[in-house]
């Protein structure tokens, strides 16, 4: 069996959430495939926020490893036709830390979920995965999603984390192997290296 | 259809008091406050007692939806969640006799209180 590693840059502006929720999602699945989760204390990897690496192959950034995985497990991620849409819009525009830009494309997936109850269809789909994990990671979002202005994308992101552990864990998973990467990082500070953190 | 529920799950105090409280509703669906009633409940929750599909979903969906069929457009505005609810229940269950809903139709967003 191949090995597959996804590795991420604990210190981006935003934290590659989409790919470490997908990638927990295919370890919680039935097939055999198992990813590996490296952590480095880096603002970038690549030029990206984050790398798949696959017997020598290497897919970068969110929406290549997105389409990437769901190429390869297609029943963990339904509807890759369907999410193009959105995950475009949740990888450039959900992304924004200026909350007027923000609002504009919050009102739209606002409206998109009026009589959805997912991103596309009656099942988890790859464009949950991609606009959950991007959400969560926009500082701006957490005090927007508790006000429940937006009242369709807050019971929508309560529902997806609520109805799948994979998306909790991935954060959890996250929050602990930053906070481990600093603790190392001080404690090499005094020899300069730089340190990395399996999960 | 029943595999769809997870049967072994308890339900806390809160949803049992939810689940008899819209197994009454379900006896009087065409009436305007149980609609309101049922809706404000779905704003804010996907499935009737919260993430999960339950018995209770089944129930109401089956009594209330001669009532989504006959739904005025201005229905689709005010209960749209019922309408959401509906419709992912309707497909869930892969049901004979769905309703129709076009899912991109404008609607005003709703203003918080």
């Amino acid at each position: 069996m191949s090995t597959t590693t996804l590795t991420i840059a604990a210190k981006a502006p935003a934290v590659a959430y989409s790919s470490v929720i997908a990638a927990n999602l295919v370890n919680a699945s039935s097939s055999d495939e198992s990813i590996n989760f490296e952590f480095i204390d880096e603002k970038d990897i690549e030029g990206d926020s984050v790398k798949l690496t696959n017997d020598g192959k290497i897919l970068v950034g969110q929406l290549a490893i997105l389409n990437g995985l769901a190429d390869k497990f297609p029943l963990v991620f339904q509807d890759k036709e369907g999410s193009q849409k959105w995950l475009k819009i949740a990888l450039e525009k959900l992304t924004v830390k200026n909350f007027k830009e923000l609002a504009v494309d919050l009102e739209k997936l606002d409206a998109h979920l009026n009589f959805r109850s997912y991103i596309t269809g009656y099942a988890l789909s790859l464009g949950d995965v991609a606009v959950w994990g991007v959400l969560r990671a926009n500082a701006l979002m957490g005090s927007i999603l508790k006000s429940g202005v937006y009242v369709n994308v807050t019971r929508w992101y309560n529902f997806i984390a609520g109805a799948n552990e994979s998306f909790e864990k991935s954060v959890e998973m996250v929050t602990k192997s930053v906070n481990e990467l600093r603790k190392s990082a001080k404690a090499a500070s005094s020899n300069g290296k730089k340190e990395t953190h399996k999960a | 259809m029943s595999t769809l529920i997870n049967a072994s799950k308890d339900l806390t105090k809160e949803q049992q008091a939810l689940a008899s409280q819209f197994s009454t509703l379900s006896l009087r669906v065409n009436e305007s406050d149980s609609l309101v009633t049922i809706n404000d409940t779905l704003r804010s929750s996907t499935y009737l007692l919260g993430n999960e599909l339950n018995k209770v979903d089944l129930t109401l969906f089956d009594s209330i939806l001669p009532t989504i069929k006959s739904f005025k457009p201005e229905d689709f505005v005010n209960y749209r969640h019922v309408v959401r609810w509906g419709d992912l229940i309707q497909n869930l269950t892969d049901h004979k006799d769905k309703f129709e809903v076009n899912k991109d139709l404008e609607l005003p967003r709703e203003i918080k209180e």
